[in-house]
């Protein structure tokens, strides 16, 4: 038969057609990339973990990724040092920026989704174009702003500047998602009796729910992690208002550099956010699709 | 219930140059309980139309009365309508019984009880209550649709909005919804504005008829008025189906004649001059198969659609193409030469450059003045 080979292997006679050869071909390779982009991303992060159960000592002399004397004392020394304290602040910052993100983004997206006004272009390329402004090149300027204004040195400084300088970006995503949905939605909402801020509060915000998670997960991971702006603004203020990333920071001092302290805290740092993301994550995988093939 | 009326009504979009305007001075009164089929292609106006009677769109000029009382300034739910959508446009996140409470909760004072009660009788009523705890994706095209039909007859409005509710729905479910909308409205008795592109739901739905084009009226009527009695040729082709036949004439004593085609002068279009041009409009199932050389003109026959009933034939006649309705499948077959004609009383006469109707019938069929005048030919 065309397209057909009987192939003799260990003494058994194979039947399989060219086309199963190449899918399975094309499957092993497909399973080979996968394999190697994974190893690409997990590895740092078993690497880290690797790090923090060794002992000091170990970090130069050994390359294997399963430590021969495991050890906690790294989680017990940095949770001694203040590590939770500086959760708990990271914790605060990145919570209510979030929120204050939403607050302010969510109804400005509804707003340039559904109402056209003039200079509405206009506003959104100006907002597009903030964006485009790394936010180190105005780390000093900005500094000089909120030390004129008494906001450095405080947490509340530290939460105004990630609103701002995140608001272009969460802008523009969630005004993306609000154009996917149809306005019939807030005609119908009108026609029963909705002003706009409940038409938005009661019929628009579920439908855009995956859009707010987003925008969510995406502004909690940067803020959680973000240092130079902390850095700047909060340093001279002492450890007590520090920052996770500031706080990881300490471990790195003149004297010496502890790597299993660092990693540790590193390990204990990522727990949030991966409790944050597996709660959101349904939401967040939805909105990725949807902004995918809706656009 | 009540009167709708519209008042020199314009709309317009933009500003300065760049302004469109999408309706134009369009006076129309609805009757309390009639239902009125606003019906044109797209970018016509009539949703533009409907969206301003909601009071969705702000109107440029004019006035819109509800029950004699003006409404350009009331808020939608200040004007005692309810709107059906294409796509629906149900609340997602919300079961089908929630999607027929939220009107109530937000515009009434009743009670959560009371509002209940009224979700409970309305689903019954459309036969949705085995549905009214399930959320719109688990629903299917038509179930959807009777839900939004629902929400509109929950809140007991003088006046029904529909905006194409059908166009999303396959052709055996368009059918039996329009059936059901039309047996519902009737039973209602509400004033209906139904809006549309699709001329069988107008003919069959209809009280009246009210065809748009480019933004402006051009003829309102009964169906069977604008079918029979159009007022100008957009009307007479955008109604009916397969589309009205159009043959360009010119006036030579007593005969309208054109290459291959010879048809005696009406006598209802004995005023139009000799030596001008017109267009004659014919209707599909005017037209009669006849021998060669014996009818107003003889071709050859081309296409046939089969549509079991009734077949469609296109006959080639110079260089025009006639489309014809015949019986059955087999009264005439491709490449047959056959000649056709058709009465008087079914020729239409349009001016070739207004397209306005120059010669129409004086009434419709069955009509005494109808059979009295309109058969005699010059």
């Amino acid at each position: 038969m065309a397209g057909r080979t009987d192939t003799t292997f260990g003494g058994a006679r194979l039947d399989v057609s060219w086309s199963q050869i190449r899918r399975y071909c094309y499957d092993g390779v497909t399973y080979l990339v996968y394999g190697l982009a994974v190893l690409f991303f997990l590895f740092p992060v078993l690497w880290v973990i690797s790090l923090s159960l060794r002992t000091e000592g170990a970090v130069y002399t050994s390359l294997e990724l399963l430590p021969s004397n495991p050890s906690l004392d790294s989680y017990r020394e940095v949770l001694d040092s203040g590590l939770l304290r500086w959760m708990r602040n990271t914790l605060f910052v990145a919570v209510l920026s979030v929120t204050g993100i939403l607050l302010v983004t969510t109804p400005a997206a509804y707003g340039f989704s559904r109402f056209r006004f003039r200079g509405r272009r206009s506003l959104l390329l100006a907002v597009l174009g903030f964006q485009m402004i790394s936010p180190i090149v105005i780390v000093l300027p900005l500094y000089d702003i909120m030390r004129t204004l008494g906001l450095t040195e405080s947490h509340t400084g530290l939460i105004l500047l990630y609103i701002g300088l995140q608001i272009p970006f969460s802008l523009w995503l969630l005004k993306g998602y609000f154009d996917t949905i149809p306005t019939e939605l807030d005609k119908a909402a009108r026609i029963d009796g909705c002003n706009r801020l409940q038409t938005l509060r009661y019929v628009l915000l579920r439908p855009v729910m995956p859009g707010i998670a987003v925008v969510a997960i995406f502004n909690f991971v940067l803020t959680w992690s973000e240092f130079v702006m902390a850095y700047t603004m909060l340093s001279p203020g002492g450890e007590d208002l520090y920052t996770l990333s500031m706080g990881i920071y300490v471990f790195d001092n003149q004297l010496a550099t502890q790597w299993t302290n660092i990693a540790a805290a590193a390990v204990i740092g990522i727990v949030p956010i991966v409790i944050f993301f597996v709660a959101l994550q349904r939401y967040f995988v939805r909105g990725l699709t949807d902004g995918a093939v809706k656009g | 219930m009540a009167r709708l009326e519209l008042n020199d009504l314009r709309k317009t979009f933009g500003r300065g140059e760049d302004s469109v305007e999408a309706v134009s001075d369009l006076s129309l009164s609805v009757s309390d309980g009639e239902l009125l089929v606003l019906v044109g292609p797209s970018g016509c106006g009539k949703s533009t139309t409907l969206n301003c009677i909601a009071g969705l769109d702000s109107v440029t000029d004019g006035t819109i009365r509800i029950g004699g009382d003006p409404v350009n300034e009331r808020r939608p739910e200040e004007r005692d309508i309810a709107m059906v959508f294409q796509n629906y446009a149900l609340y997602p996140h919300m079961t089908a019984a929630e999607n027929l409470e939220f009107g109530l909760k937000m515009t009434t004072g009743l009670t959560a009880a009371e509002r209940r009660e009224r979700v409970e009788s309305t689903a019954e009523l459309l036969d949705i209550d085995r549905l009214l705890d399930q959320k719109p994706k688990s629903l299917s095209g038509g179930q959807k649709q009777r839900v939004a039909l629902g929400r509109a007859i929950i809140r007991d409005p003088s006046v029904f909005l529909m905006d194409e509710p059908l166009s999303n729905l396959d052709a055996s479910l368009r059918s039996t919804m329009r059936t059901e909308i039309q047996q519902l409205q009737e039973d209602l008795d509400v004033t209906t504005v139904y809006v549309t592109h699709d001329q069988t739901e107008a003919m069959t739905m209809a009280d009246r008829i009210a065809v748009m084009r480019g933004g402006t009226l051009q003829q309102v009527g009964e169906p069977l008025e604008c079918y029979y009695r159009p007022q100008n040729r957009f009307v007479a082709e955008f109604i009916g189906e397969p589309a009205m036949n159009m043959v360009q004439v010119t006036r030579r004593g007593d005969r309208f004649v054109a290459d291959g085609f010879e048809y005696p002068v009406p006598k209802r279009a004995d005023h139009l001059s000799s030596g001008n041009s017109f267009t004659l409009g014919i209707r599909p199932g005017a037209i009669d198969v006849v021998e060669p050389q014996t009818g107003a003109a003889t071709g050859t026959v081309g296409v046939v659609e089969p549509l079991g009933e009734t077949s469609h034939a296109h006959v080639d006649i110079a260089d025009t193409t006639l489309t014809i309705t015949t019986d059955g499948p087999g009264t005439v077959e491709r490449g047959d030469v056959v000649g056709v004609d058709f009465p008087p009383q079914r020729v239409h006469v349009f001016d070739v450059d207004t397209g306005v109707a120059v010669a129409r019938r004086d009434g419709l069929p069955g009509d005494p003045v109808e059979s009295n005048l309109n058969t005699q030919v010059d």
